[in-house]
């Protein structure tokens, strides 16, 4: 597991400022597809029944209904909590230093990235639609100077506060750092960790 | 003649078991690898474990009652049609 008070490539005065999941209206669209789905079984048999049919009264047919009824049961288990999952593991979070975008896709496919606060130049927060704007929550956006593709925060819980919070870090860091001579700039002399590979951060 | 048992559609059910069980130890696996520590990612592989025992518990319980060496024939399975009440 990752420690939020240990994180990877850390600098020595590096805090956790912000730590953020999606929101929870995510997790409830999964629990409320897989309850949905759970009717479904529950339906066909009270129509079967509606019918005067006893769908496992059958001493053949009835197992056979039984067991398709447990894979079912399965498959949409499994389906739940790799939806969970996902859910659970991407996270976002902005050090006094650097802003890490950690994502899962699915069991097999991780996406983890960083960027140094120096090198943000444009953070946007968007809110749009009835759901987003009653419950507050949204999308921010962290555009980095160069070719590298912006970070996207997705659905995250206010994410007008998350916006200014990170602007305030940006400008706190770069004050900073420009006051500070033993820091190199990145992309010049040693290497500082902003110039850390995605592919090098073992979130 | 040919008779079917119940037996045999154990085997398919067996596979997609077997994936369930796959897909639930994946999931467990990624959360205590890649997941922050705190005392909700904690509870969170608890309620998976209950869950999971939970939902095999009810499976296991319903094979082991079923007796799955019963054999048919196909002529049991299938509707039977009365050729003495076909139109004349």
């Amino acid at each position: 597991m990752i420690y939020l008070d240990k994180l990877p490539n850390s600098q020595p005065q590096e805090t956790v400022q912000v730590f953020l999941r999606r929101h929870w209206i995510d997790l409830t669209r999964i629990f409320f597809f897989s309850a949905v789905m759970l009717l479904v079984p529950v339906a066909v048999y009270a129509i079967a029944q509606f019918g005067g049919v006893n769908l496992f009264a059958h001493p053949f047919w009835g197992p056979i209904g039984a067991l398709l009824l447990a894979s079912y049961l399965l498959i949409i288990y499994s389906v739940t909590i790799t939806e969970v999952t996902d859910y659970w593991l991407d996270v976002w979070i902005v050090t006094n230093e650097r802003v890490i975008n950690a994502e899962q896709h699915g069991l097999f496919n991780r996406l983890v990235s960083e960027v140094h606060l120096e090198q943000i130049q444009d953070i946007t927060s968007e809110t749009k639609g009835f759901l987003e704007t009653f419950l507050t929550y949204g999308d921010v956006y962290v555009q980095t100077a160069g070719e590298r593709e912006r970070f996207r925060f997705k659905n995250v819980d206010n994410p007008d506060d998350v916006k200014i919070t990170i602007s305030e870090l940006v400008t706190t860091c770069k004050n900073t750092h420009h006051h500070d001579p033993k820091v190199i700039a990145p992309g010049l002399g040693a290497p500082t960790t902003s110039q850390h590979h995605p592919d090098n951060i073992k979130l | 003649m040919l008779s079917i048992s119940l037996i045999y559609i154990l085997i398919p059910f067996g596979l997609i078991l077997l994936l369930a069980i796959l897909f639930f130890f994946f999931n467990v696996f990624h959360i205590e690898r890649y997941a922050i520590r705190s005392t909700a990612t904690t509870t969170l592989v608890i309620i998976y474990f209950l869950s999971f025992g939970a939902l095999l518990t009810l499976i296991g319980g319903y094979i082991l009652i079923v007796d799955w060496s019963q054999e048919f024939e196909p002529n049991e399975l299938l509707p039977s049609f009365d050729s003495s009440s076909q139109l004349d």
